[in-house]
């Protein structure tokens, strides 16, 4: 990953807002987030179900459907607006620009369709001058990059004759036919054993090295975060609460909900005996939205100010920040090395 | 006050399909001769991929489903062989937890209901006395008992777990199966859940034998734990030093797969996984079942299944290599 200036962002996202409006109100499932993506990189998006990060996603690609709307903000896709743009065009970009791989590889793949069609179908739209046999090369050679075993015998397999991995090998496929600059995988590996999760996220950070291709990963495991990803972004309740390089999420936390999730987790070479950490209460109603931080309620060092007032975004440096009130620099004990964006 | 092997399986096989009329179906060797034991108030780990027959062989133990042969002693008694009529005052004192909190609880019922259904089937109160019952066990959980006359849809999923918990510790049981009791939660709230079925096995000496495929989540909460591959045990030993030393090729390769949440330390893990796929068990591998995807296997793997033997105090493994 080299930081180059005068390079665009690959993508980029403006106080994104998504509700979904309900019978029993506006469901504020994503409320103001701004993030953006360089050429070439590996990006964990975590939070819990229901923290909004599915919804991001599907926002930044425009894949919603009623009563989901985006009601505010701004997408730009190599410096293009993705929100204001042609039905024709989306489906052009998301044709050969954008790939994304589904949690549950059974309900995403067509069962009534052969793998290879399936393969064939996504190579076909993209490049209208391939020919049958030219798209079944091609569509082997995706399936043999994906590591997907005697691939060519494979092509003419059913979903159903595939286990739950090689499934999702065949969904990698699929998103990474036509080379997209972008690929968008939401949790991956979360139906996935152990053994064959380590081999996905292999498989990832292998096609990353290949290809070249930015990649969001969307879990709520911090482990695969940690093995995966260089850089973090860690949602709640619809915000993004801390954000940073993989280290600065992991060795200097700064965000109390982080470091909750960070708990949570029992330590494998911790010898038992204490009890586990839990984050006490349940997240946030997204209906009555809090008008506070919005895991105040659950947070062990909640002050008067965290109630009533949303904390800014306080940055750490160039790459890490975080909404707390706890970085406040005006906060009695706080030395001013912090300044708030 | 510990009691040694207070529920022990013993060569306990379970069998699915061979049935047919004309032509005769295969079997699928869910639960394949495993033996263990499990003392008093002892929680005792299971874990293994889906399909190795680890929530297979806690339904068989509790007689949900019948063994295909083998026994299970339960506090004395081989309940493998019981009659439904002799069976019933320990199915009662058997109880257990579900993976889905979803699936588990009736969305017609209220949770008064729900909580209470066990007290009638096992009559082991009067009605006016239900009230009572249900409201203590639902303070165990830590739900309020004004709770009692909502439905399931009104919880959320941790909550709901713990109103399967409260209807699993009504009848007062002295041995807990805990079927993947925190996979279907949010991190946070796995936490919760588990801390309290700590206190809780603290409060009332209960027995558990909690299955699940998060390996850090057993290491933390069981003392003992036995690791399946299809259908088999490969290993038992106490959780730490599996985890300091695991011996079976195949538990090794589990440990390295789990992903470690700490960058650093995954980085310089290195980067070997077990390839291949786990095998049907409509047809397992002759010899020992991991043989095909063991990076150490030798000329014997393919041809003798390994018996589980103790190779050094209280640590079992099924493998050539011991």
């Amino acid at each position: 990953m080299k930081p180059d200036m005068s390079a665009k962002k690959l993508l980029e996202v403006y106080n994104l807002r998504t509700s979904f409006f309900t019978f029993s109100g506006e469901v504020q499932a994503v409320r103001n987030i701004s993030f953006s993506l360089d050429h070439g990189e590996i990006v964990g998006i975590v939070g819990e179900s229901g923290s909004g990060k599915s919804v991001a996603l599907l926002s930044v690609i425009r894949l919603l459907h009623d009563p989901g709307r985006i009601v505010g903000g701004e997408v730009l896709f190599e410096g293009e607006n993705v929100l204001g743009m042609s039905n024709s065009k989306l489906r052009r970009l998301r044709n050969n620009q954008i790939g994304m791989v589904f949690q549950e590889p059974m309900t995403s793949l067509n069962p009534t369709l052969r793998v290879g069609t399936q393969i064939v179908e996504r190579i076909r739209t993209f490049n209208k001058g391939f020919n049958l046999r030219q798209a079944r090369e091609q569509a082997e050679r995706v399936l043999e990059m994906v590591r997907l075993p005697e691939a060519r015998s494979h092509l003419d397999s059913y979903p159903y004759e595939l286990s739950g991995g090689m499934r999702q090998r065949v969904m990698f496929a699929i998103a990474i036919a036509c080379n997209p600059k972008l690929l968008i995988a939401d949790e991956p590996t979360t139906a996935l054993d152990v053994t064959i999760q380590s081999q996905i996220l292999k498989l990832i950070r292998s096609l990353r090295h290949e290809t070249n291709t930015s990649i969001i990963l969307i879990t709520h495991d911090l482990g695969v975060v940690a093995e995966t990803c260089e850089r973090v972004i860690v949602m709640y309740g619809g915000m993004i609460m801390e954000e940073g390089l993989v280290d600065e999420i992991f060795y200097e936390t700064a965000h109390q909900y982080t470091i909750g999730l960070k708990r949570s987790i029992p330590d494998v070479n911790n010898v038992g005996g204490d009890r586990l950490f839990s984050i006490s209460g349940s997240p946030p109603s997204l209906i009555d939205t809090p008008m506070g931080c919005p895991f105040c309620a659950r947070c062990e060092k909640a002050m008067k100010v965290c109630l009533d007032h949303c904390p800014p975004y306080f940055q750490l440096s160039s790459t890490h920040r975080s909404m707390c009130w706890l970085l406040d620099p005006e906060l009695p004990g706080n030395l001013p090395k912090v300044s708030a964006k | 006050m510990s009691q040694q092997n207070f529920v022990e399986a013993k060569r306990l096989k379970k069998y699915f399909g061979g049935g047919g009329i004309i032509k005769k179906k295969p079997f699928v060797r869910a639960v394949d001769d495993i033996s263990f034991s499990i003392n008093k108030g002892e929680t005792f780990g299971l874990v293994g991929e889906s399909g190795c027959g680890k929530s297979t062989a806690a339904r068989t133990i509790i007689r949900l489903y019948n063994p295909t042969s083998g026994s299970v002693i339960f506090d004395g008694t081989d309940i493998a062989k019981l009659g439904e009529k002799e069976l019933k005052p320990y199915r009662r004192r058997i109880q257990m937890i579900f993976q889905d909190p979803y699936a588990s609880l009736d969305p017609r019922m209220t949770v008064k209901n729900i909580v209470a259904e066990p007290l009638t089937t096992h009559n082991i109160c009067a009605r006016s006395e239900y009230e009572d019952r249900v409201a203590q066990c639902l303070r165990m959980v830590g739900l309020e008992p004004g709770h009692m006359e909502k439905y399931p849809h009104e919880f959320s999923g941790g909550q709901r777990q713990r109103i399967g918990i409260a209807r699993a510790l009504i009848t007062q049981p002295d041995f807990i199966i805990c079927d993947e009791p925190i996979s279907a939660l949010d991190v946070s709230i796995q936490a919760q859940v588990v801390n309290m079925l700590q206190s809780l096995q603290e409060q009332l000496g209960l027995t558990y034998c909690f299955i699940a495929h998060d390996l850090a989540m057993v290491k933390y909460i069981s003392k003992r734990m036995g690791v399946m591959y299809v259908g088999q045990l490969v290993e038992i030993s106490p959780s730490d030093e599996l985890y300091r030393k695991p011996l079976h090729p195949y538990t090794i390769g589990l440990m390295r797969a789990i992903p470690i949440a700490d960058p650093k330390l995954a980085r310089l893990k290195q980067e070997i996984s077990i390839e291949g796929e786990i095998p049907s068990p409509f047809n397992p591998p002759s010899g020992c079942r991991f043989s095909p995807r063991c990076p150490k296997c030798m000329e014997i793997c393919t041809k003798i299944s390994p018996v589980l033997k103790e190779v050094s105090p209280n640590r079992f493994v099924a493998c050539h290599l011991f």
